[in-house]
């Protein structure tokens, strides 16, 4: 580089257009694809990273995305030589064990923005196949134990060569797939969203020139890593252990060392990897950076030179870092979990940045099987709302996705009843009692999926439940996140994972999210508080009663 | 029969009631024009309209069209103050308005706090009965619960009742009996059900949307009615037109039953100026953006026509996941940065400018009344942009000691002098709203080299060209009377209503796309109908809802009015294909399918005419005020001929640098640019010399 000085107000500018270009490249991309999962649930991530694969900016999405599309790209640079990237090129890349990060649902697209002979920056997206093939409908199975069960893998190919379509790889990718024209249509939705985005850095380039554009990235990126050490330098300093028993009664553990230049996240003693229920390491710094971005700077560039700060250690063999070929469709699970355990190792050291425990599980939900009314196949791939913890001076949010959802939208009834041929019965607060405390939890849900044909399926994978989100300083634990099937004349059938389960007709998926856990002493909630909630249903008075020895003068509206 | 004809539109703001009146001699076709301000007098607004027609010497008696409109709506919801609102929805649903869409904007922030719903739980009460999605009855609605949820209502003092079922957009016979039955119940109360405000699918949007309707109903209703009384106590007896969302205006009648559909009518009556203003001078792309004291918004019009859209929502931003409201608003974006913007440095050194601003009080420093930080009206002084001994019409004298104060303490952390830093300002100024002009364009898969770029409101022209230039647009219109364009928008509107259906249809079954169009036109007509307006007066024009099969968002596909027979689906077909292509960059081999129809339906009702204004014969020179020296930013310091606007006139031309200042507005003519001035005063700017 040279020693050229760079007017400021320039190097904003052309940051503020990156962040529009993210966007533009999500609006595109949202807009054009075929799955409910990309337009509606927004599981879906655009982004441009520096010629080095450093993430500049994102569009909006899911933050449990933004970290990923940086990773997808340096898996290219270190598979593809830098000579052999030409202009014109697009990489695809789903596989964990070639960068691609999450589980092979996840197709990442990558396209090399070329100016003056050089990479000059990346546009990327990342978007969630409802099928990449392996042995279920769906594509994950918390059955599989290795990740040739889980689909087709495509290892940082070439999609494109200097321009010309790599055939093969559309075709293989078609005949992998039970949804071939969901996947053609979303596949095409995210190449016009990379080429986007690349003819919008070009035209920054052409204005401005590829110095000044690659110095603006520069500057994006330390600015990031000023932000982040500026809060750094406020939290507590020390060593914080935490260790969390789980569902299925394993033990996670995390070592946490605040220093005045770097938050070090050490993840080395934990079980081996297993199952389905695994994460790549690269997965493991995503959780790692949004807890670190959750208590340092929520509100600066959530870029590389942010997180430059981070250091994560994990052992190989692990479910933190699973090595090939161990299974990963409900990596997601993982990452949730332990994104949870940071949470829950700072919460009690750094009051006033973390709320009390939410209900902290994807809460992964597929649906299938013929639409009773014209015979075509559906498939509903959601995440599910919950209820969020409660914070000091007030109660938790309702009905929210978790914490690795952003800007993500719950599907409604009357889209659900056309399009899937299901009858909702109901999409209700959860009624549970859990979660008091001085101010108290959120509410999850409680939603009815009544069936309307035979031959349909059910696959969840949930975690949360059975140990119940947690209540801080004194604050009760929520309620956990379920599943029961209810079929006609049958005894009621209780899940938390389960793959492919059959449903027929008029047989109830009955959804249950938990409640958040609660903050303070029960003993501390107002009468006002109290009387409200029982008013409007949130609280009975028995449990009002028990938990805050409050006795009503008079009965109050009951749901 | 009069010799001329009388148009008044009146505007009530939060501080001041507009008045622009237009007198057309119907001999000469000469054209009179007056504006005139008085204060907002709440709660008695009427008494603000009237003093404002009083002061602008209107003889009210002999007005034939009189549009109005108002910002009743918007603060009512923005300020908390409507009714106490319950809502009727179906069994297993109350919580709907709460559970929302569960999404977070703010998506790194766990201390998010998601927007409470607008009706407490214990006044959102349900009712046993279910319709399908394709409109069957499954479950028969049970009535028979509305007297006990009714004495509760009643209790808890409620005002007005919502009544929202699942699936009423497809059949709403569940909704109106519901509505029937609580009317005859409790006469007094309000009541408004879904099906009158909008017949699209999605049941939380379609319950906010209700929910806020009935609570902005007894406030809206009335104003209106205390507006109406006024001005027929005054005599007037024509009828009163109303400026709507849609960029249209609607009956007096017709806005009291649905008032929601106000809501965002102050920007829709600019933009529709901005419309008719392309129509006038023959550019139908168009780019509009009007910039206020706090806020600029813009818009995009394409092929003379405005996008309609009912996806709308307010109080939504990166931080908040807001409200929507389903009714046909004009497609805009807006962003916190106006003339009054503060710009300050952050901690970490990085330039800002708004959101926040120095509104009316203080307002900039300039203005010498305690404001301490600097705005974008600060900086454009510095830069002499505005000229700083005509400033506010020469109303106010620039308080410069003032603008240096505020701004030096910025100067310092970025480590610049005075003037680097006001450049600063305007030029992270101009990059919000040109990054916001190219949501409302780019985003939405248009090029802004087609568009020419319409600036009105007291700050567009400032900035104009320099926004113009960086997004390459054909060249940059200021219409002449810009401050008080919104109020001639209105004056130029039709009384027009935007009907919105879902309904899925194959794409091969001609008969049921014909009987949508058939529905939607007669219902349409017999609105209008019952409002006087003659079937052959009203133009329809259907635009099909269309996207692949599966996709959720879809393209709009105009189709001619009338019957739609086989050849008519497949032209309608091969339409989408190219529509979806050219904003998508792809087309796919995909079957589609049909999810709806949008109706325009609209009548002229008594629009004005604009005729071409009177050359006399002047000369250029005349107009000159004189030189000076005008900081372009990146551009350099010019010496810029300074114009006085009230002095130009058709027919005249002129090049850049130069600054064209009118009472109420200036405009920045950058190096290069080439302005004219066309047959009905506005003024041109081509931006290549």
């Amino acid at each position: 580089m040279s020693d050229t000085t760079y007017d400021p107000v320039t190097l904003d500018i052309i940051q503020n257009a990156l962040e529009a270009v993210a966007d533009e490249m999500f609006a595109a991309q949202r807009k054009t694809s075929m799955s409910a999962i990309i337009y509606e649930v927004l599981d879906l991530g655009t982004g441009i990273c520096d010629g080095k694969g450093e993430i500049a900016s994102s569009g909006a999405g899911i933050p449990a995305f933004v970290g990923v599309l940086d990773k997808a790209v340096k898996g290219i640079l270190a598979k593809h030589p830098i000579e052999t990237i030409k202009p014109g090129d697009m990489f695809a890349s789903n596989d964990p064990y070639w960068g691609g990060v999450t589980h092979l649902n996840d197709m990442i697209l990558a396209l090399p923005v070329f100016s003056e002979g050089r990479i000059i920056a990346w546009t990327a997206n990342i978007a969630h196949w409802n099928d990449v093939g392996g042995m279920v409908p769906g594509s994950m199975s918390s059955d599989a134990t290795s990740i040739f069960q889980e689909g087709v893998r495509i290892p940082a190919v070439k999609l494109f060569d200097a321009g010309v379509a790599n055939q093969a790889v559309f075709d293989i990718l078609y005949i992998n797939s039970r949804l071939p024209d969901y996947l053609r249509g979303d596949l095409w939705a995210g190449i016009a969203g990379v080429r986007i985005g690349e003819r919008r850095i070009l035209e920054l380039v052409e204005k401005y020139g590829t110095d000044t554009f690659e110095a603006a990235l520069d500057d994006f990126m330390e600015l990031g890593e000023r932000r982040a050490r500026a809060a750094l330098k406020t939290l507590p300093k020390g060593v914080y252990h935490f260790a969390e028993e789980q569902d299925d009664g394993a033990i996670y553990k995390v070592t946490i060392e605040i220093k005045d230049d770097e938050f070090v996240i050490d993840l080395r003693d934990n079980p081996k990897q297993s199952g389905s229920k695994n994460s790549s390491r690269e997965g493991v710094e995503i959780s790692a950076q949004l807890a670190f971005k959750a208590v340092t700077d929520t509100q600066a560039p959530g870029n590389g030179g942010f997180f430059r700060p981070l250091r994560v250690i994990t052992k190989p063999g692990t479910i933190f870092h699973v090595e090939e070929p161990g299974a990963l469709g409900y990596y997601s699970e993982v990452e949730i979990r332990l994104f949870d355990l940071l949470l829950r190792c700072l919460a009690p050291h750094l009051p006033g940045l973390v709320p009390a425990g939410n209900f902290a599980s994807i809460c992964g939900t597929v649906v299938g099987g013929p639409h009773p009314d014209h015979g075509r196949h559906y498939t509903i791939v959601e995440p599910q709302l919950g209820g969020w913890g409660a914070q000091q001076g007030r109660d938790g949010n309702s009905a929210i996705f978790s914490g690795f959802h952003g800007d993500t939208f719950n599907c409604p009834a009357e889209v659900a009843e056309a399009r899937y041929g299901l009858t909702v019965d109901q999409m209700a607060l959860n009624p549970e009692s859990g979660g008091e405390g001085e101010w108290r939890g959120g509410k999850g849900i409680e939603v009815h999926y009544r069936v309307r044909a035979d031959n349909n399926f059910l696959s969840v994978g949930y975690t949360r439940s059975r140990i119940p989100p947690w209540g801080v300083a004194g604050g009760l634990d929520g309620t956990p996140n379920y599943v029961e099937v209810l079929r006609p004349g049958k005894a009621t059938e209780h899940y938390s994972f389960g793959t492919d389960i059959p449903l027929n007709t008029d047989d109830v998926v009955r959804i249950v999210t938990g409640n958040g856990g609660g903050f303070g002493d029960p003993k501390q909630r107002s009468r006002a508080a109290i009387e409200n909630d029982l008013k409007n249903g949130y609280l009975t008075a028995e449990r009002a009663a028990e938990i805050y020895g409050h006795v009503s003068g008079k009965e109050g509206t009951s749901a | 029969m009069a010799e001329t004809t009388l148009r008044v539109a009146t505007d009530v703001g939060g501080t001041f009631t507009d008045l622009v009146y237009f007198e057309t001699d119907r001999t000469t076709g000469r054209q009179t024009i007056r504006t005139a301000k008085s204060d907002t007098t709440p709660p008695n607004f009427e008494a603000g309209v009237l003093n404002v027609l009083a002061k602008g010497e209107v003889d009210i008696r002999a007005v034939d069209f009189f549009a109005h409109g108002t910002t009743v709506v918007i603060n009512a919801l923005t300020e908390r103050k409507g009714a106490k609102t319950a809502l009727i929805t179906t069994e297993g649903f109350r919580d709907v308005l709460e559970i929302a869409r569960g999404n977070r904007p703010d998506f790194f922030n766990l201390m998010y706090e998601k927007p409470a719903p607008f009706v407490a739980r214990h006044l959102r009460r349900e009712v046993p009965g279910r319709i399908s999605y394709r409109g069957e009855e499954k479950v028969p609605v049970d009535l028979s619960v509305l007297p006990a949820i009714l004495d509760d209502f009643r209790a808890e003092g409620v005002q007005a009742v919502a009544v929202c079922l699942l699936h009423a957009y497809a059949n709403p016979a569940h909704e109106a009996a519901v509505a029937a039955e609580v009317k005859r119940l409790w006469p007094e109360v309000s009541v408004v059900a879904s099906y009158q405000i909008t017949r699209e699918w999605r049941e939380y949007e379609r319950s906010n949307t209700t929910v806020l309707s009935a609570y902005v109903q007894p406030v809206a209703e009335r104003y209106l009615s205390r507006i109406e009384e006024g001005l027929n106590a005054e005599g007037y007896k024509g009828r009163l037109y109303i400026m709507q969302s849609n960029c249209g205006v609607d009956s007096l009648r017709s806005t009291k039953a649905i008032p929601i559909t106000m809501v965002e009518s102050g920007p829709a009556s600019g933009f529709w100026g901005a419309a008719e203003l392309g129509r006038i001078i023959g550019e139908p792309n168009v780019l509009a953006l009007d910039i206020g004291g706090t806020t600029a918004k813009c818009s995009l019009i394409e092929n003379g026509h405005v996008n309609i859209k009912t996806d709308y929502w307010i109080e939504r931003s990166r931080k908040s996941s807001g409200y929507p409201i389903m009714v046909p608003v004009v497609d805009l974006v807006e962003i916190g940065n106006g003339g009054g913007s503060i710009a300050r440095v952050d901690e970490f050194g990085k330039l800002h400018v708004g959101p926040q601003s120095a509104g009316a009080s203080p307002g900039p420093a300039a203005y010498g009344r305690g404001g301490t930080q600097p705005t974008t009206t600060d900086a454009n002084l510095v830069l002499g942009r505005i000229n700083r001994d005509y400033f506010c019409g020469g109303e106010v004298i620039a308080d410069m000691a003032a603008v240096e104060n505020a701004l030096a303490p910025l100067a310092e952390k970025l480590g610049v002098g005075l003037v680097e830093a006001a450049r600063g300002i305007v030029r992270i100024a101009n990059s919000n709203m040109v990054n916001a002009l190219k949501l409302v364009s780019l985003n939405r898969g248009h090029d802004p080299r087609d568009f020419t770029l319409v600036v009105f409101g007291g700050g567009g022209a400032m900035h104009g060209v320099a926004l113009g230039q960086e997004l390459g647009v054909k060249k940059v219109v200021v219409p002449r009377g810009a401050p008080v364009f919104s109020a001639w928008g209105m004056m130029m509107s039709d009384l027009r209503r935007d009907y919105f259906v879902t309904k899925l249809i194959d794409e091969t079954d001609a008969a049921a796309l014909d009987a949508l169009v058939g529905e939607a036109t007669a219902h349409a007509a017999g609105q209008f109908g019952a409002e006087g307006v003659a079937a052959d007066q009203v133009r329809f024009k259907p635009l099909v809802k269309c996207r692949y099969q599966n996709q959720e968002h879809s393209v709009e596909v105009p189709i001619e009015p009338g019957p739609v027979d086989a050849a008519k689906m497949a032209a309608m077909v091969s339409a989408f294909h190219e529509i979806y292509e050219r904003e998508y960059t792809y087309r796919l081999t995909a079957p589609i399918e049909i999810v709806g129809l949008h109706l325009i339906a609209s009548a002229e009702v008594g629009k004005l005419e604009i005729v071409a204004l009177p050359k006399t014969g002047a000369r250029l020179e005349d107009a000159i005020k004189g030189r000076r020296s005008v900081d372009y930013a990146t551009e350099g310091v010019h010496e810029a001929t300074i114009y006085n606007a009230e002095k130009l006139e058709p027919g005249m031309s002129f090049a850049g640098p130069a600054i064209i200042e009118d009472p109420g507005t200036t405009i920045v003519v950058h190096p290069g640019n080439r302005v004219s001035i066309d047959d009905f005063g506005n003024t041109h700017i081509e931006i290549k010399g």
